[in-house]
């Protein structure tokens, strides 16, 4: 099997289910049309990214596999969320649970990608600029999102929902600002990034 | 997962890692930093690049090793360092060698 076979073999099953999800939405509330079909052009869009991203030469066999893993994890986010949308469409009441479920999930996975991310970050020889900032970059950027999606999932485990989604944000947002932060702080040292 | 522990359990194995926290070193860069013979320097190279732990690029005629470490490897590393993993058998199977 190909690589690309292997990637469209991977988010085939994930794209399916996001599109029955879509379709059942659809069915029970078609006035809240933007909801599903933001849910299922977004799915088209990360499927023709990860393609032509995918086509690349450059990308090793790692960062094929961490590509796959992210596709995968964003379509069943997606999957999840028009899930509980549909969950109360049809008028099922949780108070809040399949909410917390679905933002813990969504926590653990912006973990795992931000463990897996200096491992399958390409050669340093590869790149232009210092390996040692380089590899220093992609330790700190897994750090930071790893720590910030345990704090995610933490916070939705154990926060009260009104708090949650605005203490969960931050963190993302900090974790974000700093390794933007420290990439331009590399750039600004010695232009090579 | 058991290479990966197995690679951390040893003191040297994790000094390397450390040392390749630093920057990736060239083969001859690292064995400098140790007292050992080539071939047990190789041997532990062999093992962290089993383990998944270590990559190694070919520039011309030397080696460049570079840190591969996912984020709960290198917790792990940290704790395993912190705690000193492997060095305590070590000295009782020295002290054993001596008697």
């Amino acid at each position: 099997m190909t690589p690309s076979m292997r990637l469209h073999a991977q988010i085939a099953p994930v794209a399916l289910i996001v599109a029955a999800l879509a379709a059942a939405d659809g069915y029970v509330r078609p006035e809240r049309a933007l909801v599903w079909l933001t849910g299922l052009a977004t799915m088209a869009v990360i499927w023709l990214v990860a393609t032509l991203v995918d086509r690349s030469p450059s990308q090793t066999d790692a960062q094929r596999a961490y590509l796959r893993l992210s596709v995968r994890a964003a379509g069943l986010m997606l999957a999840a969320a028009l899930g509980v949308a549909l969950v109360r469409a049809v008028g099922v009441e949780d108070g809040g649970l399949s909410k917390r479920a679905v933002s813990i999930a969504t926590g653990i996975a912006l973990a795992a990608l931000g463990n897996a991310l200096p491992k399958v970050a390409g050669p340093l020889a590869a790149r232009r600029c210092s390996p040692a900032q380089m590899q220093s970059l992609q330790r700190f950027a897994g750090w930071s999102f790893t720590l910030a999606g345990l704090g995610y999932a933490l916070v939705w485990m154990v926060g009260p929902v009104q708090r949650a989604e605005t203490m969960s944000t931050m963190l993302c947002a900090v974790a974000v600002a700093l390794v933007v932060g420290r990439c331009a702080g590399a750039w600004k040292a010695d232009g090579a990034l | 997962m058991n290479k990966v522990f197995k690679a951390l359990a040893d003191p040297t194995r994790r000094r390397v890692l450390e040392l390749l926290r630093q920057r990736p070193m060239t083969a001859g860069e690292l064995s400098d930093q140790f007292g050992f013979a080539k071939p047990t320097m190789s041997a532990h190279f062999a093992v962290l690049k089993e383990a998944d732990l270590v990559e190694a690029h070919k520039d011309g005629k030397q080696v460049i090793y570079q840190l591969k470490l996912s984020v709960l490897e290198d917790a792990l590393l940290g704790f395993a360092s912190l705690f000193r993993a492997g060095e305590t058998l070590d000295a009782s199977e020295k002290r054993e060698a001596v008697t």
